[in-house]
C-alpha cells in the first residue's frame, strides 16, 4: 500500500508525522515499512543518514526519489507493484505541489494531510484538496490536527471542521504541540514522542485497516 | 647498237601509244568518291521517326518476348567443376574491376548517404526530444492551470476576529 504525507503548505509537520507514523508503525507491525522521501529538501532522508551514528539499530530504508527525473512514476508499473505491495510504503513530500506528485497523488491509498488553523494553513489544506479533486484522486484523505495548542481557542475551527469533513476523514485526536517531537529521529519514539502521537495513529490506523480490511 | 637503241625506243613508243589508246577507250570510268556532307537535325528524325513513336507502359515491358537465353542465370551457369569455377573466378574478377572503376564516386555515395543517415538520426533524436519536452511542457502548462483552478475555487466565508473559515467552490 502507499500512504503519502502531503499538503501545499510548508511547516504543517509533514516530515515529523511521517517519522513518527514510521517509528510507530515499525512498533506495532510486522509490517515491512520503506520510506520514500520525495522532497527536495530530503530533510527525511538527511535525518535518517544523521542517525546512522545512534547505537540503537536501524528501523527502516529511506529511499530519496524524484531528484533527476521528472515524472519518477511514468511508467505505471512501479507505483502499481508500490501500491499493491503488502509491504508499506510510506511517501514524504514536499510543502508545494510539484506536476511530479501528479501520479504518487492519484494513486496513493491514503494521503495523510497534516493542517493548522491559521489563515494561510486553512486556504492551503482545501486548495490542497481542490487538487486533489481535480487530479481524481484515488486516494482516501485524511486530516489530522498538526502542532495543535490544547490551550488556544481556534475561533475558525469548528468552521474549518464542517469543511474538512465533506472531503475525509477528520481525525478526532490531535497531534498536540510538543516540544519533544522536535527531537525526533529515525530509529525510536521516547515514552513522550509517543504518548503524543498514539491517540492520533491509532485512530489512523483504525481507519486503514477498516478501509483495506487488513491488519497492519 | 644502233638497231638495239631503235629497237627499245620502238617498244616504248608502242607501249605508251598503247596505253594512251586504253585510255582513251577501254578504261572503265572510276567513281568519284566525294564526302557525303549531308546534315541532320533532331527535327527532322523525329519527323521522319513520329509515326513508329509509340508509348511504351510498363506491361509492354514485362511482356516483351525475349529469347529464351535471356532466363539463364548467369551465376547458376550450367557448366560443371572447374568450369564454373572459372566462370566464378571471371565474375570476381569483374566485379573486381567494376569496383575499382567507380571508387571514389562509390565513396562519395557512401559519405553522402552515411551524412545523410547520421542527420536522419539526428533530426530523428531531436524530434523525440522536442516532443518529450513539448509534452513535458505541456502538462507542466496543465499542472498549472489545475493549479490556478484549485486557489481560485476557495472562498472566504466568514472571518472571526482574523481567524478565516474558507469553503471550496468546486
Amino acid at each position: 500500500m502507499i500512504i503519502t504525507f502531503a499538503t501545499q503548505k510548508g511547516g504543517t509537520g509533514k516530515t515529523t508525522l511521517a517519522i513518527a507514523f514510521a517509528n510507530y508503525i515499525c512498533a506495532i507491525s510486522e509490517r515491512k515499512i520503506n520510506v520514500f522521501d520525495f522532497d527536495y529538501q530530503k530533510s527525511f532522508y538527511y535525518k535518517w543518514k544523521e542517525d546512522e551514528l545512534l547505537d540503537t539499530p536501524k528501523l527502516y530504508e529511506v529511499e530519496i526519489i524524484g531528484e533527476d527525473e521528472e515524472q519518477p512514476f511514468s511508467d505505471f508499473e512501479t507505483i502499481i507493484n508500490l501500491k499493491e505491495s503488502e509491504e508499506i510504503n510510506l511517501f514524504d513530500l514536499a510543502g508545494t505541489l510539484d506536476a511530479k506528485y501528479s501520479d504518487l497523488l492519484i494513486y496513493s491509498d491514503f494521503i495523510i494531510i497534516p493542517f493548522e488553523y491559521s489563515d494561510v494553513s486553512a486556504k492551503s489544506t482545501l486548495v490542497f484538496i481542490n487538487m486533489l479533486g481535480l487530479l481524481e484522486s484515488e486516494a482516501e484523505r485524511i486530516f489530522i490536527r498538526s502542532k495543535y495548542d490544547k490551550g488556544y481557542n481556534y475561533l475558525n475551527q469548528p468552521g474549518m471542521d464542517i469543511e474538512l469533513k465533506k472531503y475525509g476523514l477528520l481525525l478526532q485526536n490531535p497531534v498536540f504541540k510538543k516540544n519533544c517531537l522536535q527531537k525526533i529521529d529515525t530509529r525510536k519514539l521516547t515514552y513522550e514522542q509517543k504518548y503524543g502521537v498514539r491517540r492520533s495513529f491509532d485512530e489512523l490506523i483504525e481507519y486503514i485497516n477498516q478501509t483495506l480490511k487488513i491488519t497492519l | 647498237m644502233i638497231k638495239i637503241s631503235l629497237c627499245i625506243l620502238a617498244v616504248y613508243l608502242l607501249y605508251y601509244s598503247g596505253n594512251i589508246l586504253y585510255d582513251l577507250f577501254l578504261k572503265k570510268e572510276k567513281e568519284v568518291c566525294t564526302d557525303e556532307m549531308e546534315e541532320f537535325s533532331l527535327s527532322e528524325i523525329s519527323e521522319q521517326y513520329e509515326a513508329a513513336a509509340i508509348n511504351m507502359e510498363i506491361e509492354d515491358v514485362e511482356n516483351l518476348s525475349t529469347p529464351k537465353s535471356f532466363n539463364k542465370n548467369q551465376i547458376h551457369s550450367d557448366f560443371g567443376g572447374k568450369e564454373e569455377r572459372q566462370d566464378l573466378e571471371h565474375l570476381r574478377k569483374q566485379y573486381d574491376a567494376e569496383q575499382d572503376l567507380e571508387p571514389q564516386m562509390e565513396d562519395k555515395t557512401e559519405n553522402t548517404e552515411y551524412l545523410a543517415s547520421a542527420d536522419g538520426e539526428n533530426i530523428q533524436v531531436q524530434s523525440s526530444n522536442d516532443l518529450v519536452s513539448s509534452i513535458q511542457k505541456s502538462n507542466k502548462d496543465k499542472w498549472h492551470q489545475l493549479l490556478n483552478l484549485a486557489e481560485t475555487s476557495v472562498q472566504l466565508i466568514a472571518n472571526q476576529d482574523g481567524c478565516k473559515i474558507y469553503r471550496s467552490t468546486m
